[in-house]
């Protein structure tokens, strides 16, 4: 066994006891847990609705869909400091795992009967059927002053949506200043119990990509400061040396190498009484050399029936530096918005919004920035207004125009529940235009009715029919029908002293 | 017909488990109608629509999310009393040593005798009434609702029933100076014989101290938690209840409006941990990472028209959908992608890209705009190798035709020396090793995007 393949079992081994670990933890508390609990919560999803092909055999696809989501908790493994208490205060140190693991399948013929490509891509995502979402040890204010967490972890800021297998340690020092560290191996796509939406963009998923890409992060945070969010942190994967055979089968001609390396910050400030709030935040890719994502927002409470919010977002689309789209000039997008919302009553909720969007072109070394020329733009804007009763409504007009065609749609939604809540109805009109000269195919108007029948059978198990004619100019007549099954339970259980 | 596969069996075998342990276990094990969890520290602040409009559960308007749903069952006036000069303590001697939201602060009959003395005899000679016209006496109802309630009972269970979902410690407020009119402000306005909402703190009452400054401003200081740590957002576990969601002009700007399902992810970017003092990592993944669509995300018929979508880049579709997996499978499945067997690629192909997209180097490169401006919508249907066919070398072994995607400026930049230092093995898909390219010189002058004529290298 070479060091790769070495590397690669060491890898799957440590997986493997870490997940055993926490199973075993989770099923088998520690015995001074006496006040902790358990929880457990399944969640099923079925679907089942046809697709209709438009290649040349216009044939047709069933999907039926069963997901199980199987959600393990364990919580206040850590008893109370005070006998009287049945919970330990939080400040006192605390102790929890969850996890979160799925499994799925189609019964359809979506995984079946593909073309060869098509087949190859289908497997990368639907192939495996079971992912850890995610399934973590975390202890937060132990010794009053460390946070941690191990196990596969996520990360979820808004500028990110990262896993990694690992441990996550912040230390909270005196001068509210945090500082957290972190390291670990990304979930892949390709992994035993991985989660292909982990996997950094821009590169496929397949079978043979099990190279091993070990990250590592740091962060400084600002804590318990009250009316204000500051943080700056820094991460990089790598990718380890896969084996020979693995760099041909991926047409890599180099061994190891970085597929990201960010620094991203983030301030906000609110204001008194948080009537007035400001987000800012800002990521800096250092394989684009380049600001690939910017954002600053003012949102305020202007009075208690008006609220208002202007953001500007600067954005240019990253993958990871193992791909191509990367090289190539792509242009910034900056989008100002405008959003004002209104309580026109105890019922009525009315809130519009418009927006400029501003394509920059790709200029001096290789990559746009705020001063490039603008290459194309396009604004819009739009008006939704809600009732909420017993009988819910909707309406909601929008409209844009500029780069990617002029679009004017709108929808009108309402529904009711029936029976205690056990039967809820819902209708919605919908009407779509497009007037797009580069893509003649794309033009035109259409619109549909979807009625939406759901009835909560009991409780946790609701069935949904949804039903929806439509018609339009790019074709005479369609119809989607899908029956939806949902099961949402959660049995707890735990000891108290 | 394919054989079902041991997986298969299982799912099926387990789905009607459930089926069946739900149906039978479902109604009694649910875990949402536990009492509320008033022994975690004090400590937030937020609130329901119903609270933010005014409305009140008591007396059958609006439900609230923290209030419990209950009846008057005397009618009682309280500005009557205020004005006879009454203060709070006599009649709610029990709020003075309450230390939870839980404690029943509801006014002793004893109490109504030191005024009342006469109407309740029975209480000093431990002697019931009896039933029947005798209980329906004239003496009774001028207080008692007894035609709206049909048992004493019954009214008593409704008066007991549920707790207000918040931490509240009364004794500790009035040891730290407040006083009952302090939060109680709207009293006089409680109309007679209906239990109403005004009777209740408001929260911008409680906004008013619970600044950050003067008290904690944090949700769980006044917001119960269960054990995960999360907000308890509601009473009950019906569709229908009532849940407590930020928006009012004390949310933060995190006011959870018509659109803030588009709007989130800019929140969800600084205030994280605000996130998830209500949502745990399930709810997030229920959608960033889900194996199925929730129905509400999209609108309909968005399987035939999400493509105008991705176009226009209305909307961020590699927010939830990975593009290099998820949005290629799908498309390669149906049928609508660029591989082998898509109408897309017949002879005909010009039905959805046009002429003049794509062609051999000095022809027109209609693609080189659209690829610029908007990426993503490529990458959904098209691989690496797609664009290597041209955009490789002559001298790799790709044997491209040299058109340089790199735009002006790209040699020497710090964009090529950053990325060739972290990752050279991208350098080397399209550039034969030992070229200068790989150190970032040598690239030709011209444009390679946009149409005009491509840079073929030496």
């Amino acid at each position: 066994m070479g060091p790769v393949g070495m590397a690669y079992t060491m890898h799957t081994t440590a997986r493997s006891a870490a997940l055993a670990l926490v199973v075993v933890w989770g099923i088998w508390p520690p015995a001074p847990c006496r006040a902790s609990e358990v929880r457990v919560q399944t969640r099923t999803y079925g679907e089942a609705y046809t697709l209709r092909l438009t290649g040349l055999a216009r044939a047709t696809v069933p999907r039926r869909r069963l997901v199980q989501y199987v959600n393990l908790g364990v919580y206040d493994l850590l008893p109370p400091t005070d006998a009287s208490t049945l919970r330990r205060d939080p400040e006192d140190g605390q102790l929890r795992i969850v996890t979160s693991m799925r499994l799925r399948h189609d019964f359809g013929a979506y995984l079946r009967e593909a073309e060869q490509d098509a087949q190859r891509l289908v497997d990368t995502i639907d192939g495996r059927q079971v992912d850890v979402m995610y399934a973590f040890v975390e202890g937060t204010r132990l010794g009053g002053w460390l946070d941690a967490r191990v196990g596969r972890q996520f990360s979820m800021t808004g500028l990110d949506f990262y896993a990694f297998d690992g441990g996550w340690l912040r230390a909270r020092t005196p001068a509210h200043l945090g500082i957290a560290v972190a390291s670990g191996l990304m979930v892949r796509g390709a992994d035993v119990l991985g989660a292909p939406n982990y996997e950094l963009d821009g590169t496929d998923t397949s079978a043979h990509r099990r190279a091993v890409a070990p990250m590592v992060a740091v962060e400084a945070s600002l804590l318990d400061v009250p009316g204000w969010i500051a943080s700056v942190g820094w991460r990089q994967t790598f990718e380890t040396a896969p084996s020979s055979e693995q760099r041909a089968d991926l047409n890599l001609p180099e061994s190891s190498a970085v597929l990201e390396s960010l620094l991203a910050a983030r301030l906000a400030w609110r204001g008194p009484r948080g009537r007035l709030a400001v987000d800012s935040s800002i990521r800096y890719d250092f394989g684009q050399a380049a600001i690939t994502d910017g954002r600053v927002e003012v949102r305020s409470r202007l009075t208690k029936l008006h609220a208002a919010s202007l953001s500007y977002q600067h954005t240019t689309p990253i993958f990871s530096l193992d791909s191509i789209f990367n090289v190539f000039d792509l242009a910034v997008v900056e989008l100002g918005q405008l959003t004002w919302d209104v309580t026109l009553g105890p019922r009525w909720q009315l809130s519009s919004h418009g927006l400029v969007r501003i394509f920059r072109d790709g200029a001096g070394a290789g990559g746009s920035s705020w001063s490039s020329p603008v290459a194309a733009t396009s604004q819009g804007g739009g008006l939704s207004v809600a009732y909420r009763g017993r009988l819910r409504g909707m309406m909601d007009a929008r409209a844009i125009a500029g780069e990617g065609g002029a679009r004017v749609s709108g929808f009108a939604d309402v529904a009711s529940s029936l029976l205690w809540d056990r039967l809820v109805l819902e209708g919605r009109l919908y009407g779509n235009y497009v007037d797009r000269a580069e893509t003649p195919w794309s033009e035109g108007w259409n619109t549909s009715l979807q009625a939406i029948v759901r009835g909560n059978l009991w409780d946790g198990i609701s069935l949904s029919w949804l039903a929806e004619p439509g018609t339009g100019s790019r074709w005479r007549w369609s119809f989607r029908t899908m029956l939806l099954l949902s099961m949402d339970w959660q049995v707890r259980g735990g000891a108290r002293r | 017909m394919n054989r079902p596969t041991v997986l298969q069996i299982l799912l099926v075998a387990y789905a009607a488990a459930l089926v069946v342990a739900g149906i039978c276990w479902a109604p009694t094990r649910s875990s949402h109608a536990q009492a509320p969890d008033t022994a975690g520290a004090p400590r937030a602040t937020m609130t329901g629509p119903s609270a933010r409009t005014g409305g009140t559960a008591w007396g059958g308007a609006a439900r609230s999310p923290v209030y419990p749903e209950r009846r008057a069952t005397v009618v009682f006036d309280h500005r009557a009393h205020l004005d006879l000069g009454l203060t709070c303590a006599p009649c709610h001697a029990r709020a003075l040593t309450s230390t939870r939201a839980s404690d029943d602060l509801g006014v002793a009959v004893e109490s109504c005798d030191g005024c009342h003395d006469t109407q309740h005899p029975w209480i000093a000679t431990a002697q019931a009434p009896q039933r029947g016209a005798q209980r329906r006496a004239a003496t009774c109802e001028t207080c008692h609702l007894y035609d709206k309630l049909p048992s004493a009972k019954r009214s008593r269970r409704q008066r007991n029933s549920a707790s207000p979902l918040l931490v509240f410690n009364h004794a500790m407020h009035l040891r730290g100076g407040g006083t009952c009119e302090g939060c109680h402000d709207r009293m006089r306005s409680v109309q007679a014989g209906a239990g109403a909402r005004a009777s209740l703190p408001s929260e911008a009452s409680c906004i008013s101290c619970h600044d950050g400054k003067r008290a904690a401003d944090d949700c769980r200081t006044c917001h119960p938690t269960d054990r995960s740590g999360r907000l308890r957002r509601s009473m009950a576990p019906t569709r229908g209840a009532a849940k407590l969601v930020p928006g009012n002009e004390h949310s933060w700007g995190m006011g959870h409006d018509l659109n803030f399902v588009e709007r989130h992810g800019a929140v969800a970017s600084v205030e994280g941990d605000r996130c998830a003092e209500c949502h745990g990592e399930d709810e997030c993944q229920s959608c960033h990472a889900g194996a199925t669509r929730p129905l509400t995300i999209h609108r309909p018929d968005f399987v035939r028209s999400h493509g105008i979508e991705a176009r226009t880049r209305t909307s961020d579709c590699g927010t939830c959908h990975r593009l290099q997996s998820d949005c290629l499978s799908c498309h390669e499945r149906l049928g609508v992608g660029a591989g082998a067997g898509s109408p897309f690629t017949s002879p005909s192909a010009g039905t959805f890209h046009g002429s003049g997209w794509s062609g051999a180097p000095g022809q027109p490169q209609a693609h080189a705009q659209a690829a610029r401006l908007n990426i993503s919508t490529c990458v959904s249907c098209h691989q690496e190798d797609s664009c290597l066919t041209c955009h490789a070398t002559s001298q790799h072994s790709q044997q491209g035709l040299g058109a340089n995607p790199h735009g002006a400026g790209y040699a020497g930049s710090l964009r090529c020396r950053q990325l060739a230092n972290l990752n050279r093995r991208v350098c080397l898909r399209c550039h034969a090793p030992g070229t200068p390219e790989l150190d970032c010189v040598g690239f030709g002058l011209g444009g390679g995007l946009g149409g005009g004529a491509p840079s073929r290298r030496p």
